[in-house]
């Protein structure tokens, strides 16, 4: 598992990728992905395009970003999930909260 | 440091002392082993300085005598004039920890010691720590334990159902996974399957709350809506923002023929036929309990027929995310499998269980694994205490202005004026919705005389409720008298709508109870129109 992140040039958009299982152990490296932007960006994309697998913990981390991100005026993506982690997400009505492409 | 010297050699003695004195340390003399053994208990030193060759006991066996009685680390260094290897490892045999070869060498015997100290006193941290974390590890066993006896305690109150079974698998001690079943006061069931975030203790600390307030809301009767609202309430209370509880809660009714349900967050439930096979398939339609505020949370229901001898099943991730001794998953699909009409009946319940276990077999779970069958069939005597229905008849009149009429959540707080009392709170789902469709017969086609066929709207919608508003606008003055009433020796439950457009006094209090002898009188004294309802609903 790892997780990088990149923020654009104006640095009003950070982009965080998950490779490999997204579960309780990225708790500590997901939540940095976030916190040590030098300025808060306007929105987030979530990349899952090398994600295999989410837990609920993952879940979890996702609420905590949308608290961080503002909760209720939060702008966050979550786009390239395969089908297993799009059904996780979907299960759990994600698209009440997030954009998943 | 305090230095016992064992030498039966006064000079030898005598020069190690004024050397070590010399170094600041305190010296303790012995002049053979049975005076060392006897010293080493009397003044505990820090380190010994051992000869080997002395009358009576030698030094060897009074290493051992002395290492033998030892519950901390204690250094001996011989001090041997033989050099062969055989002496040497017999020092270190003897429980020596190091040798130093007569005649002594001041400043290798200083390096030595100080070398030792360093030993010693990394050996004192580490016994410190190792008796620090055994003390630890009491508290934890014993918080641990203390945990356990309350979560038993609370949950012990869940007895064995015929219309449940229930498969519980923890990870470890204290399960993630929940199911509660609990007797209302309307003789039907409440069951709920829960999965929090995570395993172990952190995962079981929601189980609490939910376990008092399922089965306060049980006792008291109130809407399965209403569960499913106090639940995510209380967890959204309580747990912190990435701790939530995938559930779904359902309520058999008495004659086990309808199940309604509130789906959030958990794996697709199966209405199983009599023939075991997947007849319907439900699928989540909420988000799960806690993640959500109480404005943004929704409460509908989905109601399932079942037949005779149908059944749910439900079931935690953990049943599909098991995984076999070679790490592959069971998977959805051969979990549906199972379905396949080769058990069926009382027997599939066992069979399921018996065919998850099996394929696990082997291998650490990673997860709690839970299930649970609703089985449709007639509740059995309620043993939980029943509340004695001791209610007096009452009624609810109000006469709403032209002004109220404007307002999206009138139905609601025209509810409130009386949901309190327990016998309307546990059928408020579905009066709400029948005064909602009489109020809006009543204003729609009575009083404003509008059709919305030819608008093609069928569902009340914003659009409607504006076009509503408009046309109120418009008419100058308009009335609709409520009249709630219940009536608990006949079991009957009447509303009571009539509008009229020109306002008058009118004492609602001097109306006949019965709602189509109050109806002709709104009518006598100029009523436009009324619209009457009356619902059979059981009092117990």
């Amino acid at each position: 598992m790892s997780i990088w992140a990149s923020a654009s040039q104006d640095g009003r958009a950070l982009t965080i990728n998950i490779e490999g299982r997204f579960d309780f152990s990225a708790h500590q490296d997901f939540r940095e992905s976030y916190e040590k932007t030098e300025k808060d960006p306007d929105e987030y994309c979530v990349d899952m395009k090398e994600t295999t697998y989410l837990d609920s913990s993952a879940l979890g981390m996702l609420l905590l970003l949308r608290d961080h991100a503002g909760g209720d005026s939060a702008n966050i993506k979550i786009v390239n999930c395969n089908q297993d982690v799009k059904k996780i997400l979907t299960i759990s009505n994600f698209e009440q909260l997030f954009s998943i492409d | 440091m305090k230095i016992l010297v064992v030498d039966d050699q006064a000079a030898n003695r005598g020069l190690l002392t004024y050397l070590l004195e010399e170094d600041g340390h305190e010296v303790i003399a012995a002049c053979d082993g049975y005076q060392g053994v006897e010293k080493f208990d009397s003044m505990v030193p820090d380190l010994v300085l051992m000869d080997v060759m002395m009358p009576g006991m030698d030094g060897y066996e009074t290493a051992e005598r002395i290492k033998a009685r030892l519950d901390k680390y204690v250094p001996i260094i011989f001090l041997t004039a033989l050099s062969d290897d055989m002496s040497l490892s017999r020092c270190i045999e003897s429980g020596g920890d190091d040798f130093l070869t007569k005649p002594v060498n001041e400043t290798l015997l200083t390096a030595k010691i100080k070398a030792h100290e360093r030993i010693r006193e990394l050996n004192s941290e580490l016994s410190k720590k190792n008796e620090e974390l055994e003390k630890l590890y009491n508290l934890f066993k014993q918080e641990h334990e203390l945990a356990e006896y309350v979560f038993e305690a609370a949950i012990s109150g869940q007895k064995d159902n015929e219309n449940v079974k229930k498969f519980l698998s923890p990870m470890g001690g204290f399960s993630g996974d929940l199911i509660l079943v609990s007797h209302t006061n309307r003789n039907s069931l409440f069951i709920m399957l829960g999965d929090f975030t995570g395993h172990g203790l952190p995962a079981a600390l929601g189980a609490l709350p939910i376990t008092q307030t399922f089965e306060t809301l049980a006792r008291q009767g109130a809407s399965l809506g209403d569960l499913a609202r106090q639940l995510n309430q209380t967890l959204y209370t309580y747990l912190p923002g990435n701790m939530f509880c995938a559930a779904n809660i359902i309520e058999l009714n008495a004659q086990g023929s309808n199940a309604s349900c509130w789906m959030g967050g958990l794996p697709d439930m199966f209405v199983v036929n009599s023939q075991g096979n997947i007849g319907q398939v439900l699928s989540s339609g909420h988000m799960p309990l806690g993640v959500l505020s109480s404005k943004s949370f929704k409460s509908d229901i989905v109601d399932v027929k079942l037949e005779p001898g149908e059944r749910l099943i439900t079931y935690s991730d953990g049943v599909t995310d098991c995984c076999d001794v070679n790490g592959e998953m069971l998977g959805e699909p051969r979990f549906e499998q199972m379905f396949d009409g080769k058990v069926k009946g009382d027997a599939l319940f066992d069979y399921l269980v018996d065919q998850i276990q099996a394929f696990g077999k082997g291998r650490p779970q990673d997860d709690d694994v839970s299930m649970l069958e609703v089985v449709a069939r007639p509740i059995g005597k309620n043993t939980a205490e029943k509340q004695p229905v001791n209610m007096l008849p009452w009624q609810l009149s109000t006469r709403l202005e032209i002004s109220s009429h404007r307002e999206m959540d009138l139905v609601a707080r025209l509810l409130n004026l009386f949901a309190n009392r327990a016998w309307v709170r546990a059928r408020k789902d579905k009066i709400h919705q029948i005064i909602k469709s009489q109020y809006h017969y009543v204003v729609d086609q009575l009083l404003l005389k509008v059709d919305w066929s030819h608008l093609g709207l069928v569902e009340e919608n914003a659009e409607r409720a504006a076009e509503r508003s408009n046309r109120l606008d418009k008419l100058a003055d308009a009335q609709i008298y409520v009249m709630i009433m219940g009536e608990p020796a006949q079991a009957e439950f009447k509303i009571c709508l009539a509008s009229r457009k020109i306002p008058a006094e009118l004492d609602l209090s001097a109306l006949d109870p019965d709602p189509f002898s109050a109806m002709d009188i709104l009518k006598a004294s100029s009523a436009d129109e009324g619209h009457c309802i009356v619902l059979e609903l059981p009092f117990y």
